[in-house]
């Protein structure tokens, strides 16, 4: 290479460098920031923002936590954002597949693609627009030391026996989601009502035995180490093999006639500021560093089979006999999303779990 | 060499005929291939909406199905496999809106486009709309309700995004035109090797032609397709009368040569006796002698000049109208006038009228003069040489399609006339039994008589005829068509 020492090159040369700081100073200034909007509890997924914050150290991550419908409410303009001024969101996270689906057909989302989303199993990728990145079975959380001299509920069919049988056992101390206020407590329990023709003699036998219904997995767990419950009914997998490692009289069960899979499903939406970095975002929720934190440390159960973990499905297989049954991402998740099929199915519910107060 | 016989004998020609045959075969296929794409467009436009429609009525009558009335009010619980049938095309967005009687929202997407449909045919109606940013296609479906409360028609209307459709639409479009295109390809290559196959004797002809020296006429040998035999046998054909052209002007060079040499001779010898004749009777005994020499050279001059006159004009005459019986009256005096001091007796008859052709008049007084010329000279002293004009019968080798009429020239004699067998050599230039006729008789002659009249008649289209007449005598037709 040689050094032109004319006027013009030199002249040239300062126009360079001068454009090369107009272009970085926006970028060094006022930091590019990222908005998520999830319905995730902080604490799982924070692992995830700073391995990604360490990795993309100019890229200001601003997290939103919201119950899962409460967030559809938002996007879908039927409650007000709780943070007006601040940046639209740029990627949506939830649990609640049938309202993340819900968003996406009503055209909230914007196309992605990578080597990454390609890798995705069918299931778990909808249109290029919507991407399952978890894992997590839909399980039986108990009290193993209350179980001792008691038969398992290792199946529905299983449970809905036991719940007849031994009702006395079971009353008041079974806990599981209100679906009236739970998106995926309300999913799981519409997917239990397509898949299983007990389902109805199930949520039967749940009322008769006065099952105490919850907002979050959570708060039964909480139940569950206090003592208030023996069983917890369609737990989120990942947050209750999280509870039982730092509990060892918690047990989870993982339905041997079907174990739903739930997925927790991420979006870009289409008016993002910076669709770009959420994209990056997306890829490195798919990628193996995220997939094998989530396998580590933060209890989300990845998708990847090749993450490696404590919370990775290797493990979940080796220790428990597994029939998945994951939820597909595709469009009939809207059919228990209809004005009239959810009031119908709420009622249904409702009559069932809290039959003694109609009366 | 070749270059310039090439540049100087190039004939009007049409490009290549194997171009040609690729250029139009292509086109041919080429709007094959536009027929057929426009055709498998629709086809692939209907299949892809056909067999998608159905996913829509199907999901549509699921949904009416579960219509119902229910104490006074219209429920509607949509069904699963309403949806699961809709998710047939997975990566499709579904959209749907159900109103009950009056219009009445009952649920789904309340701004989905909806038509007002009028018909009540309780067939489904298919449209394509946009919808949330994108195009859809809806089916509308209807069923009536006959309870009192909600008696009236329910509405459904499912809709679908068209990308399933539009990707059905590309794969049977692409594959149609995948198969087509390589079919017509093929098409192609098969037309090239069949072309190339085809002209390959040709081009053998050609280099066979081309490889041969000019004086080889002897026929091609080489094998052929049937289709292009008759080509190769024309061509052999043509050579073989080339060079019997060839060897009738040798022939004919040599005979005139020989001729004029042995007059012009025996003219000179005649000449150089008659510086030693001593007697005056001697002397004109002598110059008769020279006259008749001088004579027969005259009339052989005469008649090669006559020959190549009408050989020049058969190539360039423009006919003109003559009227037959005028011409031959008006060669007959000259005739007579010339003939006056012979005991030969001149007739004409006419037997066809007044008669006008088309014709050179030039050329044809040549050839009935070079006749009555040849009557003369071969009949008796007291000779009788008839002329007649007679109406023609039409000749025999006349293609059918030819209708015109035709008339003949006789010209008769009272000589010896010609034997059968040597009528057709007789017609020749410098014919051997004109040769030899002429030592017979001792006349004066070169048997260019006829093979003039032979060539004003074929210039003229026409044909002549010899045939002896009985007892003694020959007759020459000129059959000659009135145009």
């Amino acid at each position: 290479m040689t050094f032109m020492t004319d006027r013009k090159s030199i002249r040239g040369f300062y126009l360079w460098i001068v454009f090369s700081l107009l272009g970085c100073v926006p970028s060094l200034a006022g930091a590019v920031t990222l908005t998520l909007y999830s319905a995730t509890d902080r604490a799982a997924i924070q692992p995830v923002i700073e391995a990604f914050n360490r990795k993309y150290p100019g890229i200001v991550v601003r997290y939103e936590e919201f119950q899962s419908n409460t967030l559809y409410r938002v996007l879908a303009g039927e409650a007000d954002d709780p943070t007006p001024g601040q940046p639209q969101p740029d990627l949506i996270i939830s649990s609640a597949m049938d309202l993340q689906t819900k968003l996406v057909n009503d055209g909230q989302a914007q196309p992605y693609q990578s080597e990454y989303t390609d890798s995705l199993p069918d299931w778990a990728n909808w249109r290029n627009e919507a991407f399952g990145f978890t894992f997590e079975p839909v399980v039986f959380a108990y009290r193993k030391d209350l179980f001792v001299d008691q038969p398992l509920p290792d199946s529905h069919e299983r449970l809905t026996e036991l719940l007849r049988s031994n009702s006395k056992f079971y009353s008041n101390r079974i806990g599981t989601y209100n679906v009236n206020i739970s998106g995926v407590g309300y999913l799981f329990a519409t997917q239990d009502a397509i898949r299983s023709s007990l389902n109805g003699r199930l949520l039967e036998s749940l009322g008769r035995v006065h099952a105490k219904t919850y907002c979050c997995t959570d708060d039964i767990l909480r139940d569950l180490t206090d003592g208030k419950l023996v069983l917890g009914y369609n737990l989120l997998g990942s947050y209750a093999l999280a509870r039982i490692r730092e509990h060892p009289e918690l047990g989870v069960l993982l339905p041997k006639d079907y174990t739903l899979v739930m997925s927790r499903v991420a979006f870009i939406h289409k008016l993002a500021k910076e669709p770009g970095w959420a994209g990056v975002f997306l890829d490195f929720l798919l990628s193996p560093e995220a997939q094998n934190i989530m396998a580590s440390q933060s209890g989300l159960v990845p998708l990847r089979t090749d993450a490696e973990g404590t919370y990775s499905r290797a493990a979940i297989d080796e220790k428990y006999s597994t029939s998945y049954q994951p939820i597909g991402l595709k469009p009939t998740l809207l059919v228990y999303l209809d004005r009239l099929k959810r009031a119908r199915f709420l009622k249904e519910w409702r009559d069932a779990i809290f039959f003694d107060e109609a009366l | 060499m070749l270059t310039t016989d090439t540049i100087l004998f190039s004939s009007p020609h049409s490009g290549s005929l194997h171009r040609q045959l690729i250029i139009r075969m292509f086109l041919l296929l080429m709007v094959t291939l536009l027929v057929l794409g426009i055709g498998v467009w629709i086809y692939a436009q209907r299949a892809s909406d056909l067999s998608h429609d159905r996913l829509l009525t199907g999901a549509g009558l699921a949904i009416l199905d579960s219509v119902r009335e229910q104490s006074g009010r219209i429920e509607v619980d949509i069904p699963y496999a309403a949806m699961g049938i809709l998710a047939l095309a997975r990566d499709d967005k579904v959209y749907y809106r159900i109103t009950g009687p009056g219009g009445r929202y009952l649920t789904g997407y309340p701004d989905l486009p909806v038509r007002d449909v009028e018909t009540h045919t309780g067939t489904p109606v298919f449209y394509n709309a946009e919808y949330k940013g994108e195009s859809v296609r809806i089916a509308l479906q209807e069923k009536f309700l006959t309870e009192q409360n909600v008696r009236g028609w329910v509405t459904v209307a499912v809709a679908q995004t068209t990308q399933a459709r539009t990707e059905l639409f590309r794969e049977i479009m692409l594959g149609a035109l995948g198969i087509l295109s390589l079919v017509i390809l093929l098409a192609l290559a098969g037309t090239w090797v069949a072309i190339s196959r085809a002209l390959g004797p040709l081009y053998a002809i050609r280099r066979e032609i081309q490889r041969r020296e000019p004086t080889d006429l002897t026929p091609l040998t080489i094998e052929t397709p049937d289709e292009v035999t008759p080509l190769v046998e024309t061509i052999n054909m043509f050579m073989r009368r080339l060079q019997e052209n060839l060897d009738t002007i040798k022939m004919f060079i040599a005979n005139a040569a020989h001729q004029i040499r042995t007059s012009l001779s025996t003219v000179q010898a005649q000449i150089n006796l008659a510086q030693h004749d001593q007697t005056l009777e001697q002397l004109s005994q002598r110059i008769m002698k020279i006259n008749d020499g001088h004579q027969r050279l005259n009339r052989l001059t005469n008649q090669l000049l006559t020959h190549a006159l009408v050989t020049h004009r058969a190539d360039t005459f423009q006919p003109e109208s003559i009227h037959l019986t005028g011409l031959l009256q008006d060669i007959l005096v000259q005739t007579v006038r010339d003939h006056a001091h012979t005991s030969v007796e001149f007739g004409f008859h006419n037997e066809a009228g007044d008669i006008t052709i088309a014709g050179d008049t030039i050329s044809l007084r040549e050839a009935v003069n070079n006749l009555l010329h040849n009557a003369i000279k071969y009949g008796p002293e007291n000779n009788q040489v008839t002329i007649q004009l007679q109406p023609g019968r039409v000749p025999e080798n006349v293609p059918a399609d030819d209708d015109r009429q035709w008339v003949e020239i006789w010209v008769d004699d009272e000589g010896p006339g010609i034997p059968k067998d040597f009528q057709l050599e007789a017609l020749k230039r410098f014919s051997r039994l004109g040769e030899k006729q002429a030592q017979e008789h001792q006349v004066l002659g070169s048997g260019l008589g006829l093979a003039i009249a032979c060539a004003v008649l074929e210039a003229h289209e026409g044909r002549i005829v010899l045939e002896n007449l009985h007892p003694v005598g020959l007759r020459v037709r000129l059959c000659l068509p009135v145009k």
